[in-house]
């Protein structure tokens, strides 16, 4: 048995598995950030337009 | 006229115990509710092929026209100089496990059975489906010292991502004599999460750590959201891991049925009738493959024993990187969680929130729990598109 090919192979591999699951959270971080901001601004803008309403009816 | 052939004479004690051993899983199921809709076909598939002369059931003609009435474990070979199952489980087998057609199939099902929404509420729990993948290349050193060549290891280690489908790709790919063995293994063992991880759990935390308080609820998670995720996971993984490509992409094209909201009808067949029906084929066909013969063996027999220590390995790194985060994090995590990054979805998280109770009655770590067992899932299909890119 050769153990450094074995511990390379596992090395590796393992590293692929961090790399792909540190990337998967940081884009799913990122487009969770960008719903979010998108989500706040269109209630700020609703919550703008209700009140506007609001103003000219009264 | 000839004599009426009867299996008596063809009895052994070795088939007696794999008798004993399809009984006591038919009993573990049934009695104890532990994953029976695999246990029971499984066991009964046991049962079934270790009734001598079913050449009609899981019986293989080899190249030279000799008939068995099991599958050999290098059926794959056999088949390429010649060789033909010809028994209906066995044929079954030739096509479901061949071509990989079933567990692929299951993970389209276990696709629209997952709610990624916790995941994807706190991305942050994909690192502890990572840090349990530490069980996968334990148990694969734990392998190789005992003897097993590489491919053997890596199919072996692949137990302790407690994913039967995927354990059952690897080593289909790898080492198909090892087939029966590891995903029986990964099966039972999925079912012994609730034994297994405890004790490791309460040897690597303190009683205050398990007492680390949760809120919770998470961060609604839109539509759009749940929409986006399973084409940019299937996207990143498929880029990065492409022999990962068949595992991720079933499974995330089940849950865009899911979560789309207009393939309501698919999404319940899928994760109902569709499932339930490949369920049957695998649970069936792997216990017929478990004949005395070939079970009986030192590797195959190994194989039970590296499984425990796969999972407890697992256990062991999603907690103990769960502690590592808590170095960093505010507020604190609670390391039971961790656990949880073992993919046998959804019992280690079960586990999870009963200890977490236990520790602290207001805790409520079940929802917390799902993300990093979803990331575990998605954690051993790495490992597995790993070990496939770097060995085929």
């Amino acid at each position: 048995m050769n153990w450094g090919e074995a511990a390379l192979l596992a090395g590796k591999s393992f590293g692929i598995v961090f790399l792909v699951l540190i990337i998967l959270a940081v884009v799913t971080w990122l487009i969770g950030l960008v719903f979010q901001r998108v989500k706040r601004a269109q209630e700020k803008a609703k919550w703008a337009t209700e009140a506007e309403e609001n103003k000219a009816k009264s | 006229m000839p004599g009426i052939e009867t299996g008596f004479a063809f009895f052994t004690w070795q088939r007696l115990i794999m008798w004993i051993v399809g009984g006591v899983l038919i009993y573990l199921g049934i009695s104890k509710k532990w994953e029976p809709l695999l246990l029971v076909p499984i066991g009964f598939g046991i049962i079934l092929v270790n009734i001598p002369l079913g050449f009609d059931v899981m019986g293989f003609q080899l190249p030279d026209g000799t008939k068995l009435d099991y599958l050999p474990p290098d059926w794959l070979a056999l088949v390429e100089q010649g060789g033909k199952p010809t028994g209906f489980l066995s044929r079954i087998f030739q096509y479901g496990f061949g071509w990989d057609l079933i567990p692929l199939f299951i993970f389209i099902g276990l696709g629209a059975l997952t709610d990624f929404s916790p995941l994807i509420a706190r991305p942050i729990y994909f690192l502890l489906g990572a840090a349990a993948q530490f069980g996968v290349y334990a148990a694969f050193f734990i392998a190789l010292a005992f003897g097993f060549d590489i491919k053997e290891a890596c199919s072996i280690g692949i137990v302790g991502g407690a994913d039967g489908p995927t354990t059952i790709y690897l080593t289909r790919r790898l080492a198909p004599v090892l087939l029966g063995a590891t995903a029986v293994a990964a099966y039972t063992y999925m079912a012994m999460v609730p034994l297994i991880q405890p004790p490791v759990i309460k040897a690597i935390t303190t009683k205050e750590e398990r007492k680390i308080y949760m809120v919770p609820t998470l961060r609604e998670v839109s539509k759009l959201e749940q929409i986006v995720f399973p084409v940019v996971v299937t996207v990143v993984v498929g880029l990065l891991v492409p022999a990962a490509l068949p595992i991720i992409s079933c499974f995330m094209f089940g849950n865009l049925l899911r979560v789309s909201g207009v393939t309501e009808r698919l999404s319940n067949t899928m994760g109902g009738a569709f499932i339930d029906i490949v369920t049957v084929f695998l649970g069936f066909c792997m216990g017929a493959y478990l004949a005395a013969t070939s079970f009986l063996q030192r590797g195959p027999l190994l194989v039970f024993v590296l499984g425990v220590f796969a999972f407890a390995f697992a256990t062991f790194g999603g907690v103990v990187f769960a502690k590592f985060m808590n170095l960093f994090l505010k507020p604190k995590i609670n390391p039971l969680i961790g656990a949880a990054g073992v993919s046998a979805v959804p019992m280690s998280a079960r586990v999870v929130q009963r200890m977490g109770q236990q520790a602290n009655p207001r805790n409520f770590l079940l929802m917390h729990a799902m993300g990093p067992n979803a990331a575990g899932v998605i954690g051993t299909a790495a490992a597995a598109g790993a070990f496939l890119t770097f060995l085929q």
